[in-house]
């Protein structure tokens, strides 16, 4: 019952804790500043309705930045769930500024096999295992796929989801920067991948959305689940603390018990 | 089907492959390339085919059960509804924007699966207060550690004090590093000694039930 009042009550009445920014956070956006507008991204996500809370906003942050610089971005799918949730979800809620659907923008839909096959299959063999976007037009028809034939073409990706297999199938074949965004508990387990250089920045769940919106200066659902993020985790740790009082009290009592006996 | 066919024959091709795929990597020939991509190109393949194996399996498996009258029977049918649901309205044209499709999908199955996932939250804190339990010193300097941690990694930890940030990011970027990368150095380890057993065929349980072990 408290889990469920610390999440729902600072969603209700925001709170406005203050975000600091992280260094692989800030790392992600500094990276993106410094490419030239009309560079071509690839954006390659594992995205669904399940991990939507943690890796949703994430991708919305990263690409509400994309369309806010003008570039070129290629969306892909490594589960089938992605590009539906991206076409209803995410896409309508963005900020494209005016972008054009196949000039701008493209949503390639989705290649089996996820992660590490159709990761390999999308930066290796794209034409092979695509032929039409996900609306069902052929890929020659785009003028955003002009010159497209693998990741090498491109000029960043971004991947949502782990961040081994990108970091396989992306980073060590093209040397290309890879930007990760990751579910939050994993994010302390990447943080070696981030200092040997082979990421170039990553955002972490909901609380890097929050730095990332922060940064963009556009309110998502990162900043508007940052409170309720906020107290959840201080709830979570005076229950330790308390459990851990209670455990002491609890063992010392019996210890001075069996003492007096 | 003999055993030659059923184990070695999968096992051979298994092999051949990945030591083709592995020569590809060190090798930059552009015949061998073309090759490797033809080969990523039949994974996708077989991926896309392996889906459409998964939904004729859990029919066969839920009919047997909704047949058999087997307990819980009632939850195997609705399994079925509404899988064949998702997928005829799915197939409807224009492909997988349905009206009826997509309102299932936004209104029932996005916030189902979320509510499946936010789930975790419970668990999640239950076990850390179990587990976060200071029974010696190892164990309390874990529970110092992971509260740290916890603090450093919601935006609040910087607000109740400045320091817990930077005590956190300290246990993230030294202790945490150390252990992950010796984690991570075992994992590959692990992978290329499990790759050249394959290679070699000593490795069989990819084969799923036709010999194990060698």
């Amino acid at each position: 019952m408290l889990l469920i009042i610390a999440v729902s009550w600072p969603l209700l009445f925001p709170i406005g804790l203050p975000v600091p920014v992280s260094k692989s956070t800030r790392m992600a956006f500094d990276t993106i500043e410094k490419l030239p507008s009309g560079s071509l991204v690839a954006v390659s996500s594992v995205l669904s309705g399940g991990n939507w809370p943690d890796l949703g906003p994430p991708e919305m942050a990263l690409v509400q930045h994309l369309f806010k610089k003008k570039m070129k971005i290629v969306f892909i799918g490594c589960v089938d769930e992605t590009p539906t949730i991206r076409e209803s979800t995410l896409l309508p809620r963005i900020n494209k500024y005016d972008a054009q659907i196949g000039v701008d923008y493209v949503n390639l839909g989705f290649i089996a096999g996820a992660p590490d096959v159709a990761e390999a299959a999308f930066a290796t063999s794209l034409r092979k295992v695509l032929t039409v976007d996900f609306r069902g037009k052929p890929l020659d028809e785009l003028p955003i796929m002009k010159g497209v034939n693998t990741l090498a073409d491109f000029k960043l990706v971004i991947h949502i989801g782990m961040a081994e297999d990108p970091v396989r199938q992306y980073y060590t074949p093209f040397k290309i920067p890879l930007i990760v965004g990751v579910y939050g508990m994993m994010g302390p387990h990447y943080i070696p991948y981030l200092e040997a250089g082979q990421l170039s920045g990553m955002i972490v769940g909901l609380r890097g959305a929050a730095e990332y919106e922060y940064l963009v200066g556009f309110v998502g659902e990162g900043l508007m689940g940052s409170d309720a993020l906020s107290i959840t985790h201080l709830l979570v740790a005076i229950c330790i603390i308390a459990g851990n009082l209670a455990f002491l009290y609890t063992t010392r009592g019996g210890a001075k018990k069996e003492g007096t006996k | 089907m003999s055993t030659f066919y059923r184990s070695q024959v999968p096992l051979i091709i298994a092999s051949l492959l990945a030591a083709f795929m592995i020569v590809e990597f060190f090798l930059d020939w552009a015949v061998l390339r073309t090759i490797s991509s033809d080969i990523q190109s039949w994974g996708v393949v077989i991926s896309a085919f392996a889906l459409g194996l998964g939904v004729v399996t859990l029919t066969r498996n839920n009919v047997g059960i909704i047949r058999r009258r087997e307990k819980n029977w009632p939850y195997y049918l609705w399994c079925l509804i509404i899988m064949f649901t998702m997928i005829g309205s799915g197939l409807i044209g224009p492909l997988g924007k349905h009206p009826v499709f997509l309102w299932l999908y936004n209104n029932a199955f996005i916030h189902l699966s979320s509510t499946m996932y936010s789930i975790l939250a419970f668990f999640i804190t239950t076990a850390a207060v179990r587990a976060f339990r200071a029974r010696n010193i190892d164990a309390a300097l874990v529970l110092v550690s992971g509260v740290f941690v916890i603090m450093t990694l919601a935006p609040i930890g910087a607000t109740i004090w400045s320091g817990i940030p930077l005590i956190g990011q300290w246990f993230l970027d030294v202790p945490n590093m150390a252990g992950m990368r010796g984690i991570i150095i075992g994992i590959g380890l692990g992978v290329l000694t499990l790759g050249i057993r394959t290679i070699l065929g000593y490795e069989r349980a990819h084969l799923a039930g036709s010999g194990g072990e060698k």
